[in-house]
């Protein structure tokens, strides 16, 4: 939970006072113009069309933005949350969170930051809620949830011994994530699930990138540890 | 941090990983040092295995849970709500028409007398009533009352702890009113009980140090 208010409240390095003012990502300065990348011209692309008014078209073009983005964000969501509903609903609702705020998009940063860093404000946002819900209700039965997860993925697997140990393992690896610190588990979820550099979660997250670095060995060492191997 | 003497730290043998993954450089003293040193090649892939292991582990597991039709179900949904964004919503005609025909329609069925034959039954009846049997009348009128009228502040039982927190009843956000009930409740409201209060470990605290 405290992961949430860090990232949320991170001071920014050198946001300068424009980009800052128009709600573009506030922790961490800008990275140093490098060629803007396909998503990051579309997202401008986008924004134009939205500010001249031709949303039909806005709307057409955010569906390349959406296919883009989509299957690394569910990752990222669904590693996250570890429930397929709520990874679905985070994924949505950060999409349509960033075409609602495209005019407020500075190409300071590359899309993929800024967006990255909506879906996962999302996604701490619905932990926390979550974590209040379950110290007030009693929580749904966990069996069922895994029988619809191995029933969905019994498809592809081999063998039914190999599913179950594959299934045991990846438990393992989720509740070991899970017992990790905030700052922790938010660095390596972004760099080990979300493919971003050090350089890009330290604007994502405010925290400085040789921090962000030390976060990330001490989280491999720490997940080492927990899942039986070296510490 | 394990040191070892001679040999590429943990925290060096990570950081090649990250410079090959990223496509950075690397400290040409560590690949100098890995070109030579068996024993940091060994640890530097168990380090690479690992990383590879849970990446794959989580890929397969998202891979299982999205599918490749759930991931255009997605997309549709996503479009579908984008379509409501920057536009505002339609406003109904209230079918004033309809309406007034319909009341026309029972006014004509219904004849307005006997309407009115109701109402004078009514008042007749109830002035009849109260000439012939007064006091029967006011006494259940004064009970009627006395059982609508609301409790007075002191025949009101006294209302627990949870329930004077629940003001925010009324607020539709749940996690609001959640998280007011979880502040209501971290301190205590008898005086009394307030030094046990603070002798006593709270859960929350334990599993915070457990964390």
């Amino acid at each position: 939970m405290s992961d949430h208010r860090k990232v949320r409240n991170a001071k920014p390095h050198q946001a300068p006072a424009d980009t800052a003012h128009r709600g573009a990502p506030r922790g961490g300065a800008p990275l140093s113009p490098a060629p803007q990348s396909d998503d990051t011209l579309l997202a401008i692309d986008i924004r134009a069309l939205v500010e001249s008014g031709a949303m039909d078209e806005a709307r057409e073009r955010f569906g390349d933005l959406v296919a883009l983005h989509q299957r690394r964000a569910v990752r990222i969501a669904f590693q996250y949350l570890r429930d397929g509903a709520e990874a679905d609903e985070a994924v949505q609702d950060a999409f349509v969170k960033v075409f609602t705020h495209i005019a407020s998009y500075r190409e300071a940063w590359p899309f993929e930051v800024w967006f990255t860093r909506i879906l996962i404000n999302g996604c701490l946002d619905r932990r926390k809620s979550r974590a209040r819900r379950e110290r007030w209700f009693v929580p749904a039965d966990e069996h069922g949830q895994e029988s619809a997860t191995e029933s969905t993925g019994g498809r592809s697997g081999p063998n039914p011994e190999e599913r179950l140990l594959a299934r045991e393992r990846r438990g393992k690896l989720a509740a070991a994530i899970d017992r990790l610190d905030g700052r922790q588990r938010t660095v390596f979820m972004l760099c080990h699930y979300g493919d971003c550099s050090p350089r890009e979660v330290s604007a994502m997250t405010g925290i400085n990138e040789s921090t962000v670095r030390v976060h990330l060995f001490r989280a491999v060492r720490k997940l080492r540890g927990f899942l039986g191997g070296k510490s | 941090m394990i040191v070892h003497s001679g040999h590429l730290k943990d925290d060096h043998l990570f950081e090649c990983y990250l410079a090959t993954r990223t496509g950075e450089e690397l400290d040409p003293r560590a690949a100098e040092h890995l070109a030579d040193c068996d024993q940091c090649v060994a640890r530097y892939d168990e380090v690479v295995a690992f990383m590879d292991t849970t990446r794959q582990a989580a890929d397969a597991e998202t891979d299982a849970e999205f599918t490749a039709e759930r991931l255009l179900v997605q997309q549709q949904q996503i479009l579908r709500r984008l379509e409501h964004v920057h536009r505002s919503a339609r406003v109904i005609t209230f079918p004033g028409r309809d309406t007034l025909s319909a009341s026309r329609t029972v006014g004509r069925l219904t004849p307005r007398w006997l309407a009115a034959a109701a109402a004078a039954g009514l008042f007749i009846g109830v002035a009849v009533g109260g000439y012939f049997a007064p006091e029967r009348f006011h006494r259940s009128v004064a009970r009627q009352v006395a059982a609508e009228r609301p409790m007075t502040v002191q025949q009101r039982p006294a209302a627990p702890a949870a329930v004077r927190v629940n003001t925010a009843l009324e607020d539709p956000d749940d996690d609001a009113f959640l998280m007011e009930l979880e502040l209501a409740l971290a301190r205590p409201h008898t005086r009394e009980l307030q030094p046990f209060d603070a002798m006593t470990p709270h859960v929350r605290d334990i599993n915070n140090q457990e964390r």
